[in-house]
């Protein structure tokens, strides 16, 4: 298959890749690989973890940007694939690690997912979603519910289903069955075999070579980045698959096991131990000894694994080298250390150089009175980069200029340095070539010669019978067998574990509560976080009310006609330009040159609009403020998605180029505008300035068209996760760049309201609303993260600062009163709005729970 | 080593590497404006002082930068401290003493708040420390009263914050220089400095190393806010008459001053040479330009431009092959297009 | 070493680019700002020649209006209030009356003196039960001399019985702040307002509101320019043209007709800072051939920014023997610029008066940093005359648009220094009772 078919007819070929390779720095994640893939065939991509598998998904779907070669999907060869691309001609893609996005209900995920020409209108997904679910077999989804509701099986279905569902040209799935379970991953093969006959190339990528065999015609494997070539499946086996994959070494040599005299004392004993996603579990574990966790995916190893070193405060005892642990620490200072699979986020620093990675936790012995010597530290680097075959330039690099391999004995260099009596390794191998993975399979066991305990998470079986002492096998969070290693082979472990899998479940199990509602609190919590909206409003005119009515209890002017109108007319610029911030804050990004646009858009009509009739001097001005915003949005877009500099800072920059732009054309405040449209600005409705009226209903109208189109929900998604959102079609570096020229030409617009009140061109007006323009929306539920609040909040928020900056001026209150309301109720906003805030108190709490339950059983212990 | 190597070091670009030759730059720019030279005693005895002052506040914000964080309460707590020593000291030279303590029990106070709120709630750093400044802004105004004391700082302050060593050399400077190799000695040489650089640049590694991750990184905004505490008392004796004002020229320039040394705002490690020198900057640009007899209207869009235009340059620099491919998709944008077009 | 060499070479080159591009953008710039101004410049006609149309209407209606009397009392207050003796036709007839009104209220019992304080230290208060509201707007009330002109003010108000409520708001020099506290004043039923503008015309539509809405507004220390009196019913203006001619030559004097001259302003561009440099220009060149302006400086009239703005003077190398500013506080911060850079410090004539600039002027008197300095008076009394011109337009008085105050310009004196008093103090020119200013000072 891998011979290039000149004269293939186009029709016949779903997908043609040629020469496609990449390279991360040093690192060379693919070699030019090709691959033709026909209609109705299911071919299978098999590779061990770090082979470039995911690579070359990512470059067929678009994700990845490819170094050279091409790809070409049915006829058409993409000159630059993005998702979106990729999808409109047919191509789709399950990932690795999904693409669902958990603040979506799961009409709202499957419609996202779905190309445009199969979506119904908006405001028919749910019917539309519930109907699509139970042709595709998961109708017992609720369509309504939050996408984080779901287990990590259903969401995986939920994918893979929105993907089929779609009758695509080129099905591709990365892993995608990682997180089912034996009756998921059943249906799933089925749905392939399904889309196959319809005339689509499948293409799934795996490390299960089972499940090769089930579906697959044809087969390519992928070995440290080189293409080992493609085989029909009927002309090869298990056997000679494992082979390609792990090289011509195919029985990679693991040390010898732990002989019982090696095996010595307990060093960790866990009882009853329970935490998010296992438990209880009762585990204990000898020094020498290695012991590895099976498991099929997300079945609650690692959660265990974190128990055991008690991160994330999970109840029941634990005890390590004979010391009751409370936490983290504790367990470190009894000599315990957790080495994450996360190796770019929890195991590495990936800013700081190869040298200080490795010595980090040594610091106290390479120190005298707080000073680390020289001569010491480079002795320890030295020693760990020879003792550990570390492959570098310099020590002085940073671990990112290694492959995985050595990366990851960066991090076990470090971890075993401080020489621990218990190491908590999860996947210690993941993404690390067979040499290396040999040479780690060698230092952890010599560790345990030497004493220490291992517990291992891993989700290659044969690395936990080759390496490991004993195996014990978790399904949905417990403890369900132990094998020993010694007659143990990797078909037994999976067994085991398959086996539990279609085995009874009890009522309590771990896996299955995160669908079910939680009574009480659980369940009033979650109502909130799918309408947080609602609430956060509703807050924000309490206080509203709750100030007014004290205001109006000390002093009886605050009602007035007139003071109303005066606070209305004062709140709508910062409304306006709320607004504009919001517009920014929504996809993720910010952008703190607002209000020099709007104060630039004043001094412009100072020049410009100097005199005529309300109409045509209004048409005049929004004509320069939008005219202005789009060439400010533009620029800021252009430094932030072009150059890739922070948002912050590009827009820092643009500040002061707005602000000398508009300082220089009005180094002071000068010139006139027209009185007519000033006039007819301040002209009100009732006791409401008409703009204002205006702006509320426009509010109303972009709330409606965020919450209730298709459009909206990407724009939402955007800003809940940007990677995602790129993945399922959307367009994010267009929406965000709009999103600045929407924002800038907004607070233009917003200029055009403050001329109003200042009605002469100065360009200094701006720099009040840096930080207003900030803390509005963030008063009205919007998030710095993305994807929250509405505009209507925007206008609540403003006008509640305004109602509290008037503080002063109505009640006669010292003004200092005024700047603690102001900073006290963003804080309280923040915290209110925050749900990682609720969570990181409750860890707390929880943590100093156990540590005072603990001092008082050992108290009691002691009596 | 082989060639690819040292083609791939070559290309990595450090901040020393670019804001190295920026200040060289600046420096030779600079003795050509200024009209006596820029090493006349008369030009840096009136440059130095300052610049020594916002060297020592951008070194405090670094340490906030360098754990991913933004400290936007930097006017208020320099601002406060200008307050306290008037307030405290009334003027004199035996309440000076007093007055610095009030000012670093005020910092470590405001560090705690920033950090716990920050790190401990895990809230955003850029709206909290919005917020905390105008909490700082109104208990500031609760203190200071309607009127203070005095306003002149105790004259020991002014006149120690406004002497010189040598030849135009003030000990401002001195301080300066020494808080920067201090701040570098610490970050890289002392056990609790490694672990705050540790634990800024990677929290999770950190705390799964056994540090004590969240207490350092809330220190980096006690130690942030001692820093600033440290510019406000200096650019108290530097003015000595310090206003309501003192604080505000620091807000965007000490994150321009760090973000032009060459720190990432998505946090790592963060050097204070490299910060001294993005202040160093910025500062004379101003200055050469103020000179020049530019307005300021001028002078910020200069800023602005130079700080747009010289990360875009480090971007182009790092990025060769992106920029390569976004020319050539503008060069050939319309080739491939045709066909979908058409279909 | 080879590598170094050539990414340094790289570098030296994207930067010189980068340098050339700033470069560019300055020259453009340059020649944008060059043509701005000079449409400014003509805009601004227009509005002058309405200020000085509105002036002479005051004076028209000046001689119709009936007299006040000058008393001895009240002689002697005006010469403190100038720092020189009181020359007739200084004052206007609506300042004589505000100088009555002003004997009359340092005559404080106790439990007047008590009420003044504590109204001093909040934001609002009751001084009487008359109906009228009283409210002042300050643009920025942050230093001592706003704080003692917010007392000269309430001694004034509590001489008329009329007023009841006094509101103080402050805007921290924020100008959007300022309009809403313009604003709110109206909407609470403020009808008499006094402000210090510190943004000039662009606080005018605020003015116009809360005017139609039914208050009386005066502008204390100004002038606004283009403010017609249906934004400012009166306004206590230094006629800034004059005070820019009388410090040239005050400056002529101190020189001896000879040398070179820095101007220095508050931020770059603000309406009185044109002002007065152009006529002092105008003045040196039709009056002292061999006196000349040889740098002009921006300020923001905070003490960190005159620092500033003296050592880019002092580096541009330009020989100045004299600093005329039009604010006396930060002039301190330019003397120890000075004698930073080993400079004999210039001579100095600012406008307002400050005890620090005193005692840092009588300190290095036969020192080699010895210099000149010439200020004028503190003119925090202007708000007292605001004050009373605003209560006669309110009991149907005719009050003149613009109200001009005597601009004299005085050596430097150790008599003029006060002992004790914070150097931001603004000299003895203040006329509130020593006892109270050591009651405020010490409240802090």
């Amino acid at each position: 298959m891998s011979v290039k078919d000149q004269k293939t007819p186009t029709d016949l070929a779903a997908l043609d890749v040629r020469g496609i390779a990449k390279a991360y720095g040093v690192v060379r994640a693919l070699e030019p690989a090709s691959l033709v893939l026909r209609p109705g065939e299911i071919h299978a991509l098999v590779g061990e973890n770090g082979s470039g598998k995911s690579t070359f998904v990512g470059i067929v779907s678009g994700t990845v940007r490819a170094d050279q070669g091409s790809v070409t999907v049915g006829t058409e060869t993409l000159a630059r694939v993005s998702p979106a691309v990729a999808q409109s001609h047919g191509a789709l893609t399950v990932f690795q690690d999904g693409s669902i996005l958990p603040q979506l209900s799961v009409a709202q995920n499957l419609y996202l997912g779905t190309p445009a020409e199969q979506r119904p209108a908006y405001r028919r997904h749910e019917k539309w979603a519930a109907e699509r679910l139970g042709e595709w077999g998961l109708g017992r989804l609720d369509v309504t519910a939050a996408a984080a509701t779901l287990s990590p099986g259903d969401r995986q279905s939920l994918e893979i289903t929105r993907a089929v569902a779609a009758r695509p040209r080129l099905l591709l799935l990365d892993e995608a069955t990682s997180a089912l379970d034996a009756n998921g991953v059943d249906n799933a093969l089925e749905l392939m075999q399904r889309a196959a006959a319809e005339g689509c190339a499948v293409m799934f990528v795996t490390h299960r070579l089972s499940e090769v065999f089930r579906v697959a015609e044809s087969i390519s494997v992928l070995r440290d980045g080189k293409w080992q070539g493609t085989h029909r499946a009927d002309s090869t086996d298990a056997k000679g698959l494992v082979e390609l994959m792990a090289g011509t070494n195919v029985d990679t040599e693991f040390p010898p096991h732990a002989t019982p005299d090696e095996v010595g004392g307990v060093v960790l004993s866990a009882r009853e131990l329970a935490g998010p996603g296992f438990g209880p579990v009762d585990l204990s574990v000898r020094a020498g000894e290695i012991v590895g966790v099976a498991g099929a995916d997300d079945n609650g190893q690692v959660g265990l694994l974190r128990g055991l070193a008690r991160i994330g405060a999970p109840s029941g005892g634990l005890t390590i080298c004979g010391r009751s642990v409370a936490g983290y620490g504790d367990a470190i200072d009894a000599g315990a250390i957790y080495l994450s699979g996360d190796r770019a986020e929890e195991s590495l620093f990936r800013s700081l150089p190869i040298r200080e990675n490795i010595t980090v936790g040594m610091l106290d012995r390479l120190s005298r009175w707080g000073v680390i010597g020289w001569q010491g530290e480079r002795d320890l680097v030295s020693e760990t980069v020879s003792n550990f075959g570390i492959r570098m330039g310099s020590a002085e690099a940073p671990p990112t200029s290694l492959s995985g391999g050595n990366q990851q004995k960066v991090a076990l260099g470090r971890v075993l340095a401080g020489e621990p009596r218990l190491l908590l390794a999860e996947e210690p191998t993941q993404g690390v070539d067979v040499r290396s993975r040999v040479d780690i399979y060698n230092l952890l066991r010599d560790a345990a010669r030497k004493g220490l305990a291992v517990v291992l998470v891993s989700s290659d079986a044969s690395e936990l019978v080759g390496l490991c002492d004993r195996i014990v096998v978790m399904s949905r969070g417990r403890l369900v067998a132990e094998l020993a290693a010694e007659g143990a082979s990797e078909q037994s472990v999976v067994d085991s574990f398959t086996a539990a899998g279609h085995g009874e479940v009890g009522p309590d199990a771990v896996a299955d509560e995160r669908p079910a509602a939680r009574p009480g609190l659980g369940r009033i919590r979650e109502l909130f976080q799918r309408h947080e909206n609602g609430p956060r409003l509703g807050l924000l005119a309490l206080m509203l009310v709750l100030i007014g009515a004290y205001a109006q209890s000390q002093n009886g002017i605050f009602l007035t006609h007139a003071n109303v109108y005066n606070l209305l007319f004062l709140a709508m610029p910062l409304a306006a330009i709320a607004a504009a911030e919001f517009v920014v804050l929504f996809v993720g990004e910010i952008d703190v040159s607002v209000g020099a646009v709007m104060a630039l858009t004043i001094v412009l009509m100072s020049e410009f609009v100097q005199s005529g009739a309300l109409i045509p001097a209004l048409l005049l001005s929004l004509l320069i403020a939008i005219l202005l915003g789009c060439v400010v949005g533009s620029l800021n877009a252009l430094l932030v998605e072009g150059a890739r500099l922070s948002p912050f800072i590009a827009t820092i920059g643009m500040l002061g180029i707005v602000n000398g732009v508009g300082l220089t054309i009005r180094p002071t405040a000068s010139g006139v505008i027209s009185p007519a449209l000033l006039e007819g600005l301040a002209k009100e409705v009732w006791v409401v300035p008409w703009a204002f009226v205006v702006l509320v209903v426009l509010a109303l109208v972009a709330d409606w068209a965020l919450r209730s189109t298709g459009t909206g929900l990407r724009l939402r998604s955007v800003g809940l996760n940007a990677q995602f959102a790129h993945r399922l079609g959307v367009n994010s570096r267009l929406v965000r760049s709009a999103a600045f020229v929407v924002a800038s030409a907004l607070a233009g617009c917003a200029g055009v309201l403050l001329s109003a009140q200042i009605a002469t061109g100065d360009q200094t007006v701006g720099a009040s609303y840096l930080l207003l323009a900030i803390a509005a929306p963030v008063l009205g539920g919007a998030s710095l993260a993305g994807g929250h609040g509405t505009f209507v909040g925007c206008l609540l928020g403003a006008c509640l600062l305004i109602v509290v900056q008037n503080l002063t001026a109505t009640l006669g209150i010292n003004d200092a009163y005024a700047y603690l309301l102001t900073g006290g109720l963003t804080i309280v906003a923040l915290l209110l709005y925050t749900s990682s805030a609720g969570a990181a108190i409750g860890n707390y709490v929880r943590s100093l729970r156990l540590r005072f339950g603990n001092a008082a059983a050992a108290e009691e212990g002691a009596s | 080593m082989n060639r690819r190597d040292v083609l791939a070091q070559l290309r990595t670009v450090t901040p020393l590497k670019v804001i190295g030759p920026g200040v060289i730059l600046i420096l030779i720019f600079s003795e050509m404006v200024i009209s006596g030279g820029l090493l006349a005693q008369s030009t840096l005895s009136t440059v130095l002082p300052p610049l020594s002052i916002l060297i020592i506040i951008a070194i405090g914000q670094s340490f906030v930068v360098g754990t991913g964080g933004i400290d936007l309460s930097v006017p208020a707590t320099v601002t406060l401290t200008g307050v306290i020593i008037l307030k405290a000291s009334e003027g004199k030279n035996s309440g000076l003493l007093e007055a610095l303590i009030i000012c670093a029990v005020a910092c470590i106070l405001i560090g705690l708040i920033n950090g716990i709120l920050v790190e401990g709630l895990r809230l955003n750093p850029l709206v909290v420390t919005l917020a905390t400044g105008q909490l700082i802004l109104g208990f500031m105004r609760l203190y200071g009263g309607e009127i203070l004391p005095a306003s002149n700082v105790p004259p020991q302050l002014a006149h120690w914050a406004s002497d010189t060593i040598v030849a135009g050399v003030s000990y401002l400077f001195l301080i300066a220089i020494v808080f920067t190799l201090v701040g570098t000695v610490f970050l890289h040489r002392f056990v609790q400095g490694r672990r705050l650089v540790a634990s800024s640049a990677a929290e999770r590694s950190a705390f799964l190393a056994g540090l004590s991750a969240r207490r350092y990184r809330i220190l980096a905004y006690v130690i942030a806010a001692l820093s600033y505490g440290l510019g406000g008392v200096l650019a108290s004796g530097e003015v000595g008459t310090p206003d309501l004002t003192l604080g505000d020229p620091y807000l965007l320039l000490s994150i321009v001053a760090v973000v032009l040394g060459g720190a990432a705002l998505s946090g790592g490690r963060v050097s204070p040479v490299a910060t001294m020198l993005g202040a160093v900057f910025i500062y004379l640009l101003d200055y050469d330009l103020r000179v020049k007899g530019l307005s300021g209207g001028l002078r910020e869009m200069v800023q602005g431009a130079v700080l747009v235009l010289g990360l875009t340059l480090a971007f182009v620099i790092q990025n060769p092959p992106r920029v390569r491919g976004l020319l050539a998709r503008l060069r050939g944008s319309k080739a491939p297009q045709e066909p979908s077009a058409a279909a | 070493m080879v590598r170094k060499t050539m990414a340094g070479r790289w570098y030296l080159a994207l930067l010189m680019l980068a340098l050339v591009a700033v470069l560019g953008v300055v020259a453009a710039g340059c020649g944008g700002g060059g043509s701005s101004s000079s449409s400014e410049s003509t805009q601004s006609e227009p509005a002058e020649e309405e200020g000085a149309g509105s002036a002479e209407e005051g004076e028209a209606e000046d001689a119709s209006a009936g007299s006040a009397e000058v008393t001895p009392a009240t002689e002697e207050l005006m010469s403190k209030a100038i720092g020189v003796p009181y020359e007739e036709g200084e004052f206007e007839e609506v300042g004589i009356e505000a100088f009555n009104k002003a004997a009359e209220s340092l005559e404080l019992t106790p439990a007047q003196e008590k009420l003044a304080f504590e109204c001093w230290e909040k934001s609002s208060c009751t001084l009487g039960s008359g109906e009228l509201t009283l409210g002042v707007a300050d643009g920025f009330g942050g230093n001592t001399w706003r704080k003692m002109t917010k007392m000269e003010s309430i001694l004034q108000a509590m001489t008329y019985p009329e007023i009841g409520k006094y509101v103080y708001l402050d805007a921290e020099g924020d100008l959007a702040k300022m309009q809403a506290n313009i604003r709110s004043l109206s909407a609470q039923g403020a009808q008499v307002i006094l402000t210090y503008d510190d943004f000039g015309t662009a606080v005018v539509p605020a003015y116009q509101a809360a005017q139609r809405a039914g208050a009386v507004i005066s502008n204390y220390v100004g002038p606004v320019d283009g403010a017609s009196t249906d934004a400012l019913t009166s306004q206590v203006v230094v006629e800034w043209c004059q005070t820019g001619k009388t410090m040239a030559d005050s400056a002529a004097e101190v020189l001896h007709k000879k040398g070179s001259i820095a101007l220095f302003g508050g931020p770059p561009g603000n309406p009185e800072g044109e002002v007065w440099w152009g006529c002092a220009e105008e003045e040196l060149s039709e009056k002292y051939p061999e006196l000349s302006v040889s740098y002009k400086g921006d300020t923001e009239w905070t003490p960190a920014s005159a620092a500033k703005a003296a050592s880019a003077a002092i580096a541009s190398g330009k020989p100045i023997d004299a600093i005329l500013y039009d604010y006396a506080e930060p002039s301190i911060n330019i003397v120890e610029a000075y004698e930073k850079a080993g400079k004999t410090p210039p001579a100095i004539i600012a406008v307002n008066q400050s005890n620090g600039l005193v005692k840092n002027w009588s300190e290095r008197q036969g020192t080699k940093n010895a210099y000149a300095l010439e200020q004028t008076s503190s003119l925090a009394y202007a708000s007292r005359i605001s004050l009373t011109a605003l209560m006669r337009k309110v009991n149907g008085e005719e009050v003149p648009a613009e109200i001009a105050l005597p601009v004299v310009f005085v050596p430097a004196d150790k008599s003029q220094y006060e002992q004790g008093k914070p150097g931001s103090f603004p000299g003895p020119t203040v006329l509130v009772p020593n006892s109270l200013v050591e009651k405020m000072l010490a409240a802090g």
